[in-house]
């Protein structure tokens, strides 16, 4: 996982949430993918490749 | 035959020398080496012609003019007395019996080498266009966020602190994963070392997100090394995105052009990379909220349809179920039996109905001694119909007679 790839992960979930594209089946699961990918964005931002793998090793 | 001396040959030399250059003139030339010693700064001045040296002098500016020269031209001087460099100078020819010729520079006219320098620039320039690579580094993606970053830069270079200390010390708290490759900012060295820097970064096994080239504030000239042609290709075909702060407020270098990103100093550098950190970020979560908003208007709507949904199950659905499970049930039972006793009672009311109907014909009724009253023809019941001295007629089985109303009596 990226930025990049992260950003434009988050960028097609809003668009299928905009487009009422997701069914309430669905909708949990791209959730808990999107808090995910806003998770990974804002630790990766702070923190060194040694203290993210710690913190994904954990 | 007369026979001189060497040394009366080399005085004679010298004395027609100083008789036909009495003076200090101008000459112009190019530095091809330079060294201090002591404060003195030997030169060694060349004309050319293509790459051929067709004229070459030894030249020493004395530490007396030295500091003269630096004290009116500024950190310029040492830009100027760099190889390679285009100069105009003023120098009294000096001959000495023992060591030969040498110019004793006293001026440097500085316009001279701006000039000759924004003729090559030029030159740089429009080779660059010729090939296309101005603007070429910027086609290359630039990361939304750049965060590992390989820096050259001299360890000594103003500029280079401010930079590590305003990125690593950004108030968002964000990390930032900073390599130095040290290399000269200025100087004869440029060119070569930073040219060398690029290599190991491209050749490295890590990855980066960019390349940032950043040095305090200098010297006009001493920019030169980043009008050169070959630095320039070499950065504006680089795999990295390439950021500069070198510096200079006043005109723009080649390489400001080349590059993907020319920034004028290293501090505004380093904002650059923290707000584009923080513009992805602030995308990031603004993502967040549409989907949090979003996901809690569905879960809404979705539990309101469930509540009514069971709402209409637990008041309806289910009862009607139920009541109707049961009324099956009783039918499945009930059904022959009744539709039996509704067949039987049906003929039996059919009958029923055929008999009263046949009682209850006109003619049967009055064989049965009942008659009929009319007047003007039409069937009366009652006695507000008729007043007295009214017509009437009155049907029996057998016939009809005529009469007229004396007397009404209501029944009481």
């Amino acid at each position: 996982m990226n930025y990049e790839k992260a950003y434009q992960e988050l960028q097609d979930i809003v668009q299928e949430l905009q487009n009422g594209q997701i069914g309430i089946d669905d909708l949990s699961t791209k959730i808990k993918r999107a808090a995910e990918l806003i998770q990974f964005c804002k630790e990766k931002l702070r923190n060194s490749e040694t203290e993210l793998q710690q913190l994904f090793d954990e | 035959m007369q026979v001189y001396s060497l040394f009366e040959l080399n005085e004679y030399v010298r004395r027609i020398l100083a008789l036909n250059l009495p003076e200090a003139i101008w000459i112009e030339c190019e530095v091809a080496q330079s060294n201090e010693s002591r404060g003195h700064y030997f030169l060694s001045l060349v004309q050319k012609d293509g790459e051929q040296i067709v004229a070459q002098s030894e030249a020493v500016i004395w530490s007396k003019t030295y500091r003269k020269l630096r004290k009116q031209l500024g950190l310029s001087i040492r830009a100027l007395l760099q190889a390679g460099v285009a100069i105009r100078l003023k120098a009294r020819v000096d001959y000495n019996e023992r060591y030969g010729l040498k110019l004793v520079i006293e001026e440097i006219d500085p316009a001279h080498t701006l000039g000759q320098l924004e003729l090559q620039k030029r030159a740089t320039l429009q080779k660059l266009q010729e090939k296309g690579l101005i603007g070429k580094n910027k086609e290359v993606v630039l990361p939304k966020v750049l965060q590992k970053i390989a820096i050259i830069s001299s360890e000594r270079a103003a500029g280079l602190q401010d930079f590590l200390n305003q990125v690593t010390s950004n108030p968002y708290q964000y990390y930032y994963d900073l390599q130095i490759f040290p290399a000269s900012m200025q100087g004869d060295l440029v060119v070569k070392e930073v040219l060398q820097q690029l290599k190991k970064i491209r050749k490295s096994s890590k990855q980066y997100d960019c390349v940032v080239i950043i040095r305090g504030g200098g010297a006009k000239l001493d920019l030169n090394a980043f009008d050169q042609y070959e630095l320039s290709e070499a950065i504006a075909n680089y795999a990295y995105p390439v950021l500069v702060g070198i510096g200079h407020e006043t005109d723009e270098s080649i390489l400001d052009r080349v590059v993907h990103t020319s920034l004028k100093t290293p501090t505004a550098v380093a904002e650059f990379i923290i707000n584009r950190t923080l513009h992805f970020e602030s995308e990031v979560m603004q993502m967040a909220y549409f989907i949090q908003q979003k996901t809690q208007q569905t879960f809404q709507m979705a539990l309101l349809r469930i509540y009514q949904l069971e709402k209409q199950f637990q008041l309806g659905t289910q009862q009607i179920i139920d009541s109707q499970k049961q009324q099956l049930h009783l039918a499945e039972k009930q059904i022959p039996q009744w539709a039996k006793f509704q067949m039987t009672s049906a003929q039996q009311q059919l009958k029923e109905w055929e008999k009263q109907l046949d009682l209850l014909s006109v003619e049967n009724t009055l064989a049965r001694g009942y008659h009929l009253v009319l007047k003007d023809g039409m069937l009366i019941d009652s006695v507000k119909d008729v007043k007295e001295g009214d017509q009437i007629e009155t049907q029996f089985k057998d016939g009809r007679v005529s009469s007229t109303v004396n007397d009404i009596k209501n029944k009481s």
